[in-house]
């Protein structure tokens, strides 16, 4: 017998019998092991997957990198042109290492929410492989020139197709928890990863559809490839690292998230107006003029949700700062909802007509796309890491010394490559501007913005290489078998409150 | 289901945002610092069969 084959009592029978020897702390405590059982093997392997392409993904982007300022770095070789690594390092990284972390994390939190075991998790296990393998072929056909050129959406038909199929597998099951769920409450995290799970198949099943199926003409496949990476990175990997953030920053504080009705307007609010957004990346392009106002009204808009979830968070954190010294997970979590908050308002800034005069088609909109997808999605994703995996091997994470090399590294590396490329971009924008400049001078004025850039890349690929290492530890159990958790600082543990 | 149950069901209460703790992570006690003694591995190490465990339990 499996433990997802125990029937689990409704929680009403428990408390009935809470009297007895056996207390309803203790069945709590068993029906949370049976959940992690359940969960276990596909969790660990969506991360596993995960981990390897960041690893991958990481190499790929230093070359990337360090081709934009020694553009003869490997041009020998075909397949390791600027214009084959960049998309490669792209899709390794978004659906190599974002989608497989965002799905375990999501599972994860499904089934605790829910609580209810994952039942046949083999067949999510055979999910998470063939989503792999639909990457696998992505990236090869990329490398062999066969990409489609649309950016986000570089995985030829073939390849995309398994991707849908395996997505489907993976979360069909995601939605079944959700649908034989034992808890009659639904919480604020719960409502965003069941948005999340339905919108990205909406988002790229249109967007195969409107892009290779029955193609659009001319621009407008260009629209629809930016209303496709915009709300890639706002409905479906924003909506996953904001219901984690919302779990986990009161689970290890230890107190409820300060207003549920603000969070239920944040969401709404969220759903309404991201998913208009988009078109403001083609500001005076070939398109009608409310198309894209339209977007940046929207974006203007998605201030209310930001100011709510940030209000949540923040409220929920007063008091409790210092905490985040001693816990991992907040303390990338923590990093991640600030992220967030800079994301969303720098993400307006660039958007406003006056400022995208200068900024846009320079390296301000790199320095934005790596703000939410590393700073914002990435950190809140290795902080639900950091929180799930002891539960789930049964270790504590070995090294605090390992973890906080992992958060720094991380943190200034995420940072550097903001400002280098947010102030590299403007510098950029103002010399494109310039008419009395040919566009090679330009060119010039950037380099050392861009050598920066690479910078901050060895230090990302410290926090990676490091947090990889740490996770085969706990992967082969060589972990801790304390029962204490990896303190940051151990020696201030008597300063944590309780 | 009628719309009375389904607007009483999408009815938001501060309760519900309580939800996530239990007696082994309560209310007013950090969990990723205080981690709850997760005995049940080394339990189930003792005892491989979850299921044979709980033979005299509630569960049946």
């Amino acid at each position: 017998m499996t433990p997802a084959e125990i029937p689990l009592i409704p929680p009403s029978e428990t408390a009935a019998i809470a009297g007895n020897e056996v207390t309803r702390g203790d069945v709590e405590q068993v029906e949370r092991a049976l959940i992690d059982a359940s969960t276990r093997v596909p969790v660990l392997m969506f991360y596993t997957s995960a981990i390897l392409w960041l690893l991958a993904g990481t190499v790929l982007a230093m070359l990337t990198s360090f081709k934009m300022h020694m553009p003869d770095l490997l041009g020998g070789v075909s397949f390791l042109t600027w214009g084959r690594l960049r998309p490669a390092h792209m899709n390794a990284m978004v659906y190599g290492w974002a989608v497989n972390v965002g799905i375990g994390t999501a599972i994860w939190l499904m089934a605790r929410l829910c609580r209810t075991t994952l039942r046949y998790p083999l067949l999510l296990v055979a999910g998470a492989a063939f989503w792999n393998l639909g990457v696998t072929i992505g990236i090869i056909a990329i490398f062999a020139g066969d990409s489609t050129g649309h950016q986000w959406l570089e995985f030829p038909p073939y390849a995309a197709v398994i991707l849908f199929v395996a997505y489907s597998l993976i979360v069909s099951w995601a939605i079944l928890m959700f649908r034989f769920r034992r808890s009659g409450h639904i919480y604020i995290t719960q409502w965003y990863l069941l948005a999340a799970f339905l919108w990205f198949p909406w988002l790229y099943g249109a967007t195969q559809i409107m892009l290779f199926v029955v193609p659009v003409q001319g621009v407008m496949q260009a629209a629809v490839t930016w209303w496709f990476a915009n709300n890639l990175m706002f409905l479906f990997f924003g909506s996953i690292a904001l219901g984690t953030a919302y779990y986990m920053i009161p689970k290890v504080i230890g107190r409820p998230v300060y207003s549920y009705h603000l969070a239920a307007i944040g969401f709404w609010t969220y759903a309404l107006f991201a998913s208009w957004t988009g078109m403001q990346r083609m500001i005076d392009g070939p398109f009608p003029a409310w198309m894209i106002t339209a977007s940046i009204a929207a974006l203007i808009l998605a201030i209310i949700p930001v100011a709510t979830v940030g209000l949540n968070h923040h409220m929920t954190m007063q008091g409790n700062f210092p905490l985040m010294r001693y816990s991992p997970t907040l303390r990338f979590t923590v990093f991640g909802a600030i992220a967030y908050t800079v994301f969303s308002l720098l993400g307006i800034l660039i958007s406003l007509r006056s400022m995208a005069r200068y900024v846009h088609f320079t390296q301000a909109s790199i320095a934005y796309s790596h703000l939410g997808l590393y700073g914002f999605y990435t950190m809140i994703m290795f902080g639900s890491m950091y929180y799930i995996v002891p539960r789930l091997v049964g270790r504590e994470w070995r090294y605090a010394s390992l973890i906080k090399l992992h958060f720094w590294s991380a943190a200034y590396g995420a940072m550097l490559m903001v400002v280098m490329l947010f102030v590299g971009g403007i510098v950029q924008g103002r010399d494109l501007d310039n008419t009395a400049l040919s566009f090679t001078e330009s060119t010039q004025s950037i380099l050392p913005y861009l050598r920066g850039r690479s910078i901050s890349g060895i230090l990302m690929t410290v926090a990676h290489f490091v947090f990889a290492f740490h996770f085969g530890l706990m992967l082969l159990g060589l972990g801790r078998t304390a029962t204490l958790p990896t303190f940051l600082n151990p020696k201030e543990e008597d300063l944590v409150p309780h | 289901m009628s719309f009375a149950d389904l607007f009483a069901r999408m009815k938001l209460s501060e309760k519900d945002a309580e939800i996530i703790f239990d007696r082994h992570e309560p209310i007013g006690e950090p969990t990723d610092l205080v981690m709850p003694r997760r005995s049940w591995f080394r339990k189930k190490a003792q005892q491989p069969n979850v299921a044979s465990s709980l033979k005299h339990s509630i569960f049946r």
